[in-house]
C-alpha cells in the first residue's frame, strides 16, 4: 500500500517521463520538497523505450543527474507511481491536489523483483507494450523504478496461492485505492503525448501487415530488452531483412481526415538514427531507405548528423510522401512512390517498413486539463505562453516537454529545468546540514587491512552481454588474488543493483571495489556514492569500461573482445589493490552569480536569479542591454520585440539584486566551481573590478550571419531578413511599392564552410511571408528553399503561407539560384525541379535567410579564460547534447540562448530559465566538496625547474618561499598534466599515483591462468 | 644554466651491451630544468633499456638514482654504495658531474646525455645559448646582448655583410645579435656606445689559456689547494 506523505508543501510534477523525471531531479537538487506522480507503474515514460537515443547512439538515462546523491534524492523527491491527479483547488504558492492512487497489490518496499509471482501467475500481469513475446512481466523495462511488479487482482483467481509464492511476502490482497490531498504550491505538467497509432490509416498497412511498424516498435526490437533480445529481424519469418524504409510524416502534416496539420518534430532525427543504428550495428549491407518531404533536422549540430548518415553510412533518401504499401505473398512490402524528376510511379520492394510516427495528445491529457483548469491549443496541446513557453494559462501550473509541443528530449530537458526552475520559486529550499556527514554512515578504516576485492558487472542495457560473455569474464576475475566475490547484475544499472552491490560489500566485508560498467564520467559518482553508503571510503573503487571499450568497439572480434576483458578486468583490480581512502575538501560556495551577456537570455536568467536573492552581476559588451532582440521587431507569434526587450532592461537595471557592466568585459578568471573570483573591465579602464561568484551563465549570443552570397552587399536590393523586417517596421510604403519579393533560403548555412542549419530561418521568411502580405497584399512571395522546416506548430504559418499564395520553390546545391542585375532590375534564378527547367523571377527585394554564427572572437576569448570547450563551429558546447543540454563539463558553467546553437527568443527565454533553475541547484549547496583527486609536490625533490608553473592550464602552482612549487589543492582541477610533466618527479596526482598506474600495467601483463 | 639533450638510446645501449647490472644516475639540478636527465629521464631511459634488454633475449639489472647534484663530491659519494654493486654507470648529468662520478668511482661511467650550452629558457620547452664563458664580460658595452654566444662570427664592432632585414645569413631562424644590440642601444639612448670600437679581445680567459680554473683563496681549505698544488 502506497502512502503518501501529506504534511509539508510541495512542488508536484505529474509525468514520470524523461522531463518530468528532469524537473524532479532539479528541484531536490534545488533541495525543495517534490512529489513525482505517474498514472502508470513505473517511471520511465517514452524515453525507456527507445533503444538507443542520438547523436552518441546509446542508453544513459543515469545521466540525468549525476551530481545529486541517492541519499538527498530520498531526502527531497517521493515518487508515487499509479497515482492521478483528480482535481486542483487553491491558488498560485497554496493549492490544494487531489490524488487518487490505484492499487497495486503489491508493496513495494518488499517486493524484490524475482519473478516468482509471474511464473506462477501469468494470466494476472501486464505486458510491455509493443511486441514482446518473452515470458510476461509487467516490468515495463529492465531498470524500473520502482523495482517492483504489480498485480491484476481480477484476474487471479487463488489468492493465497499467489501470496505463497512471494517470499518476500510482498503480496497485499486487499490493497485499495487511496486518495490523498496534499498541498502544493505549483505544479509541473510532464505528462507527454501517446504516439500516432498508424493502423487507422488505410494506405500504408500500419496493424495489419506483419512487417509495417511504427518507428517505437522498431526501437523496441532493435533493443536488448525487447523482444527478440536486440536482434533485427522480420516478424514474419525472423528473417534479417535486407532492405528497410522508413516513411516519414505518417498522421502529421497531412490534410487527410486521421492526420494532423502539425509537425512532430522529432521523426525525422529518428528515422536517421534507426537507419544509422540498422547499418551499424546489424550489417553494412542491410540496405536503408528514406522516404521524406522535408529533412528536418535543425537541431544543435543535427545537420550533420544528416550529412553523416548520408555520406558515411549511405542511407538513401527519396524525397516522397509514398502513395501505398502494400504486402507481398512472402510477406514483403511494395511501396508506391513517385519522384519529382519522374513523371510516373514507382515500385519498389522492401522487406520491412518503419512508419516514422508522431506524437498525438492523449484523451487522459485533454482530461487533465479540464480536471486542472488550463486552457489547450487548437491541437489539444497545452496552451503554453508565445514567449514563455513553459507557462500556461494558470498561474502556478507549468508545463514542459511534449505535452507544451512536439519535440526532442534535449528540448524537453531544457523546458524541464525551466518549469521547475519557475515553480520551485514559490517554495523555498531546506536549510542546509552539515553534509554530506550527515546523510552517510561513518567510513570504515581500512588501513592494515590485506585487500578484499569484490568485483562486480553492471551491464545497463544488455550492452556488455550483448557483446562479451560476463560469466567468463567472472571467473576470470576469480582467478585474481584477492578477489572475494565476482558477481554480475544484467540488465540493471539502477538501485537494485547497487542495493545489492552495498550489501555484498558489508556481508564479505569487502575494503575494495571494481565495477565493470559502462562510462565513468557518468557512472564513478554513482558507485562512489554507493560505497558511502557502504561505509567505505569513495576512492577505495575502481571502473572498468566494459561497454565503451570493449563491447562497443570490437563487434568484429568477440574472442578478441573477450580477452580485451580480461585484461582491463586484471587492471582495474591490480590498480584498487593500490587504492588509497582520500579525504575530500569541503569549501563554502559563493552565492552570487555572474551572467555573461545582456541579451534576452542573460537578462532573463539575471531576473530569476536575482527575484530569489542571488546577487548577480551581468556583464554586457555592448554599451546598452538588449543584445540581437534589439534588431527584431516582433515574432512570428505576433509578440512586441521591442516593448518586450525594454520592460526587461527596465527590471533589470532597477533590481536591486542584480549589478550592471555595460560596456564591459570578462578580464580575469580564477577559482574552483562553486568559488570563482572574476575581474570584469569597463570601458577603457585598465583596472579589474574582483567579483565573486558560485556559477557562472555564459548567455553571449552569437551574430547575424551576413555572407558575400547572392549579391548581399553588392546588389542594392538583396537585403537579409532582418534588414526586411526592419523596412516592414519603419517603412510600409517601401512594401506597398513592391510587386514581386523573393526570399533565398539558407543562405551561409547547410554549406560546405557552415555545414549546420541556423534554425531560425524558415520560420523567419514564413513570418515576413506573412507580414508581406499583410501589408500589400497583392505582393508575390517567392521563397526559394531546400528544406522547409517548419518544426511543431510553426507548421501552421507555413500552411497559411502556402494557402495565402507564397510560393514555395525548392533547390538543391547542384542548382543554386543566381542573382544578377539587368538594365536596374534584380532579376532570380532558379530551377523548378517539377517543371524541370530554370525559370527567372524579377524581384523588386531579395531577403536572404542568413541565420546566426558563432561569434567566434568572443567564444574564443571566452573559452580560453574559462577553459571552456567549443564546438567545431564555434558554439559552446554542453556537457550532454541530450541529457544536460544547458550544463557545461566544467561544474558551474551553464549555458543559455543562441551562444549555445541558433534559436528563437522563446526557445533562448526558456534556456534561461532552464540555467537559472541549473544554477540555483548549484547554490542550494553552501558547501563544495573538492574533489580529493588533486597534486601534491614533495619539496624535497622539488627542482624549482618551473615546468609545473608554466604547465598548469590553470596557473596554479607557483614557487613558493620556501623554494619550492606549491600547489593549492583548493584550486587544482586534478587534471594531472603537471604530475606528468615534472622532470624531478616530485609531483604527484592524488588517486592516480605512479604505485597505482604501474600496478594496473602489471596487471594488463600478468597472467593467472 | 647549463643545458643538455638525452642522447640517442642506441648509443648508450653500444656503451652498456657488455655489461649486466648497471646504475643509471640522474642530476636534480641543470639536467633535472631542461628535461634530459632529472629523474623521470631517469625513469624512462631505465625502462627503455630494460624492454629493449627483454626484447633482446638479454639480462640486464638496472638500478636507479638521481643526485641532488653531480658536480659535488659529496654528493656523488652518496653513490657509493649503489656503485659497489654495478658493472658500469651512465650518468645522465652534463659533463662535470659525469667527470665527477667517473672520478670517484672505479669503473666505467658512461654519457646519458650530451652537454649543450649555457642557455636561458625561452619558453616551456624552448632554450638557446646565451653565454660562452669568454671570462671576460662585455655585456656591459652592448646593451646587455652577448655578441660572443648571439653571433655566428662572435665579431666585436658591429655586423657582417650578412646581416639581412635583421636575420645572420645562417639562417633566417637566427637573429643578427648585432642588430639586437643596435636596437637595444637606440632603445635606451645610448646609441654613442656603438660608435666605440673594441680591440681585439684577449681569448686567454676564455679557454685559449688552457683547462680554467676558480680558486678562491678565502674559501679554498688549505688541504685542497695543498692537493691541487702537488
Amino acid at each position: 500500500m502506497q502512502k503518501i506523505k501529506q504534511d509539508e508543501k510541495r512542488v508536484l510534477v505529474i509525468g514520470g517521463g524523461v522531463g518530468g523525471i528532469k524537473a524532479a531531479l532539479d528541484l531536490s537538487e534545488s533541495r525543495k520538497k517534490v512529489l513525482l506522480i505517474d498514472s502508470d507503474y513505473a517511471i520511465g515514460g517514452l524515453m525507456t523505450q527507445l533503444d538507443r537515443t542520438f547523436p552518441t547512439n546509446n542508453c544513459d538515462l543515469c545521466t540525468v543527474s549525476p551530481h545529486l546523491s541517492a541519499a538527498s534524492r530520498e531526502k527531497f523527491l517521493e515518487v508515487s507511481t499509479m497515482t492521478e491527479l483528480t482535481s486542483l483547488s487553491g491558488e498560485a504558492g497554496n493549492f490544494t491536489a487531489t490524488l487518487k492512487t490505484a492499487p497495486r497489490f503489491i508493496d513495494i518496499d518488499k517486493c524484490t523483483a524475482c519473478g516468482e509471482c509471474l511464473k506462477k501467475f501469468p494470466e494476472a500481469v501486464r505486458f510491455n507494450p509493443g511486441l514482446d513475446p518473452r515470458a510476461p512481466t509487467c516490468m515495463r523495462y529492465p531498470q524500473a523504478t520502482p523495482y517492483a511488479y504489480s498485480i491484476d487482482m481480477e484476474k487471479v483467481d487463488d489468492v493465497e496461492a499467489l501470496k505463497a509464492v512471494c517470499k518476500a511476502g510482498a503480496i497485499i490482497p486487499d490493497d485499495t485505492e487511496q486518495e490523498t490531498q496534499i498541498n502544493v504550491a505549483s505544479v509541473v505538467l510532464s505528462v507527454g503525448a501517446e504516439m500516432f497509432d498508424p493502423s487507422v490509416l488505410d494506405n500504408y498497412g500500419g496493424g495489419k501487415f506483419d512487417n509495417v511498424l511504427p518507428g517505437l516498435e522498431y526501437e523496441r526490437i532493435m533493443s536488448a530488452s525487447g523482444p527478440f533480445q536486440g536482434n533485427l529481424v522480420r516478424k514474419s519469418d525472423q528473417q534479417r531483412p535486407k532492405k528497410v524504409a522508413w516513411i516519414q510524416c505518417v498522421g502529421s502534416r497531412g490534410i487527410n481526415v486521421d492526420d494532423v496539420p502539425y509537425c512532430s518534430s522529432v521523426c525525422c532525427m529518428y528515422a536517421l538514427k534507426e537507419a544509422i543504428v540498422t547499418k551499424e550495428r546489424f550489417g553494412d549491407d542491410i540496405e536503408t531507405t528514406i522516404f521524406y518531404m522535408d529533412m528536418r533536422t535543425s537541431g544543435k549540430d543535427y545537420e550533420q548528423y544528416f550529412n553523416r548518415a548520408k555520406e558515411d553510412f549511405g542511407i538513401r533518401l527519396i524525397r516522397c510522401k509514398p502513395h501505398t504499401v502494400i504486402e507481398l505473398p512472402d510477406k514483403s512490402l511494395e511501396i508506391t512512390y513517385a519522384r519529382e524528376e519522374l513523371s510516373a510511379m514507382e515500385k519498389e520492394e522492401f522487406d520491412m517498413v518503419v512508419l516514422s510516427t508522431g506524437f498525438r495528445p492523449s484523451q487522459k491529457t485533454i482530461d487533465l486539463a479540464g480536471a486542472i483548469g488550463i486552457d489547450l491549443n487548437e491541437h489539444n496541446f497545452a496552451k503554453s505562453g508565445t514567449i514563455d513557453p513553459v507557462t500556461t494559462s494558470k498561474d502556478g501550473v507549468y508545463v514542459c516537454g511534449v505535452f507544451e509541443s512536439p519535440k526532442d528530449i534535449p528540448e524537453t530537458m531544457v523546458q524541464a529545468s525551466a518549469a521547475a526552475s519557475l515553480a520551485g520559486m514559490t517554495l523555498d529550499s531546506e536549510e542546509w546540514v552539515n553534509e554530506p556527514v550527515s546523510l552517510y554512515p561513518p567510513q570504515r578504516d581500512v588501513d592494515g587491512e590485506a585487500p578484499k576485492i569484490g568485483f562486480f558487472v553492471v551491464d545497463c542495457d544488455g550492452e556488455i552481454d550483448q557483446a562479451l560473455d560476463i560469466d567468463k569474464i567472472l571467473e576470470n576475475a576469480k582467478t585474481n588474488p584477492d578477489v572475494a566475490v565476482a558477481e554480475a547484475f544484467k540488465l540493471s544499472c539502477s538501485f537494485e543493483a547497487m542495493e545489492k552491490i552495498e550489501g555484498l560489500i558489508k556481508e564479505h566485508n569487502l575494503n575494495r571495489v571494481v565495477i565493470g560498467s559502462g562510462s565513468p564520467r557518468i557512472q564513478e559518482s554513482m558507485f562512489q556514492d554507493m560505497l558511502r553508503r557502504a561505509g567505505l571510503n569513495p576512492y577505495l573503487l575502481e571502473l572498468v569500461n566494459l561497454r565503451d571499450q570493449n563491447a562497443w568497439v570490437h563487434n568484429d572480434a568477440p574472442a578478441k573482445s573477450l580477452e580485451k576483458a580480461f585484461r582491463l578486468v586484471q587492471m582495474g583490480i591490480s590498480g584498487v589493490r593500490k587504492a588509497k581512502p582520500l579525504t575530500e575538501n569541503m569549501l563554502p560556495t559563493s552565492q552570487n552569480a555572474l551572467v555573461v551577456g545582456g541579451g534576452v537570455t542573460g537578462m532573463t536568467s539575471a531576473l530569476e536569479l536575482a527575484d530569489q536573492g542571488t546577487l548577480t552581476y551581468l556583464v554586457e559588451k555592448a554599451p546598452v542591454l538588449g543584445g540581437q532582440a534589439l534588431n527584431l521587431s516582433q515574432t512570428i507569434e505576433g509578440d512586441d520585440v521591442a516593448a518586450f526587450v525594454k520592460g526587461l532592461v527596465d527590471k533589470v537595471s532597477a533590481h536591486e539584486n542584480i549589478k550592471v557592466f555595460t560596456d564591459a568585459v570578462v578580464a580575469e578568471h580564477t577559482g574552483v566551481p562553486g568559488k570563482f573570483t572574476t575581474g570584469i573591465k569597463t570601458g577603457a579602464d585598465s583596472a579589474c573590478e574582483q567579483i565573486d561568484h558560485g556559477v557562472t551563465i555564459l548567455a553571449t549570443g552569437a551574430k547575424p550571419n551576413r555572407p558575400a552570397v547572392y549579391g548581399l552587399g553588392e546588389l542594392d536590393n538583396v537585403m537579409t531578413q532582418l534588414d526586411l523586417d526592419a523596412v516592414l517596421e519603419n517603412d510600409e510604403s517601401k512594401i506597398k511599392a513592391m510587386e514581386q519579393v523573393v526570399m533565398i533560403q539558407c543562405a551561409g548555412s547547410r554549406e560546405a564552410d557552415n555545414p549546420n542549419c541556423s534554425r531560425i530561418c524558415c520560420q523567419a521568411a514564413v513570418k515576413n511571408a506573412l507580414r508581406l502580405l499583410e501589408v500589400n497584399p497583392d505582393i508575390e512571395v517567392f521563397v526559394l528553399y531546400r528544406d522547409m522546416r517548419t518544426y511543431g506548430f510553426w507548421e501552421d504559418y507555413y500552411k497559411t503561407a502556402r494557402d495565402k499564395g507564397v510560393k514555395f520553390i525548392r533547390f538543391d546545391l547542384e542548382h543554386r539560384p543566381v542573382v544578377r542585375e539587368e538594365a536596374g532590375k534584380t532579376i532570380v534564378r532558379a530551377h523548378d525541379f517539377i517543371l524541370g527547367q530554370d525559370i527567372e523571377i524579377e524581384a523588386d527585394c531579395v531577403a536572404l535567410s542568413t541565420g546566426f554564427v558563432a561569434d567566434a572572437d568572443t567564444n574564443n576569448e571566452l573559452c580560453s579564460l574559462f577553459h571552456l570547450p567549443k564546438t567545431e563551429d564555434g558554439f559552446f558546447l554542453e556537457d550532454h547534447v541530450k541529457l544536460k543540454p544547458v550544463d557545461m563539463a566544467l561544474h558551474g558553467f551553464f549555458l543559455a540562448g543562441t551562444a549555445h546553437s541558433p534559436k528563437v527568443i522563446r526557445e533562448s527565454i526558456t534556456q534561461a530559465h532552464a540555467v537559472a533553475g541549473r544554477a540555483r541547484t548549484m547554490l542550494a549547496n553552501k558547501e563544495i566538496t573538492l574533489g580529493a583527486a588533486y597534486a601534491t609536490v614533495d619539496p624535497v625533490m622539488c627542482a624549482v625547474c618551473l615546468i609545473c608553473v608554466r604547465a598548469c592550464p590553470y596557473d596554479v602552482p607557483f614557487i613558493n618561499n620556501e623554494r619550492h612549487s606549491e600547489i593549492d589543492p583548493a584550486k587544482c582541477r586534478g587534471c594531472g598534466i603537471c604530475a606528468a610533466e615534472c622532470p624531478a618527479k616530485a609531483i604527484q596526482l592524488r588517486a592516480w599515483e605512479d604505485d597505482q598506474i604501474i600496478a594496473k600495467i602489471d596487471g594488463l601483463f600478468e597472467r593467472y591462468n | 644554466m647549463i643545458t643538455a639533450e638525452q642522447k640517442p638510446l642506441q648509443e648508450i645501449l653500444g656503451y652498456i651491451a657488455p655489461y649486466e647490472k648497471i646504475l643509471v644516475v640522474g642530476c636534480n639540478e641543470c639536467v633535472t630544468v631542461c628535461a634530459a636527465g632529472g629523474r623521470k629521464e631517469v625513469g624512462l631511459l631505465s625502462s627503455a633499456i630494460r624492454l629493449n634488454s627483454a626484447k633482446a633475449g638479454k639480462k640486464i639489472e638496472v638500478l636507479e638514482h638521481t643526485l641532488e647534484r653531480q658536480c659535488d663530491p659529496e654528493y656523488v659519494d652518496q653513490l657509493a654504495e649503489l656503485a659497489g654493486q654495478v658493472d658500469a654507470v651512465v650518468s645522465l648529468a652534463c659533463g662535470c658531474g659525469i667527470q665527477t662520478v667517473a672520478s670517484q668511482y672505479p669503473i666505467p661511467v658512461f654519457p646519458g646525455v650530451n652537454t649543450k650550452f649555457m642557455g636561458a629558457s625561452e619558453s616551456q620547452g624552448i632554450w638557446a645559448e646565451r653565454c660562452m664563458g669568454c671570462g671576460d664580460c662585455m655585456l656591459g658595452i652592448t646593451g646587455g646582448i652577448c655578441p660572443i654566444a648571439r653571433c655566428s662570427k662572435s665579431i666585436m664592432n658591429g655586423p657582417c655583410g650578412g646581416s639581412v632585414n635583421g636575420k645572420c645569413e645562417i639562417s633566417p631562424d637566427v637573429d643578427c645579435a648585432w642588430q639586437l644590440i643596435w636596437d637595444r642601444l637606440v632603445e635606451l639612448g645610448l646609441q654613442d656606445r656603438y660608435e666605440e670600437l673594441v680591440a681585439a679581445k684577449d681569448w686567454r680567459p676564455a679557454g685559449g689559456g688552457g683547462p680554467r680554473k676558480i680558486i678562491r683563496e678565502d674559501l679554498a681549505s688549505s688541504k685542497i689547494i695543498t692537493e691541487d698544488n702537488a
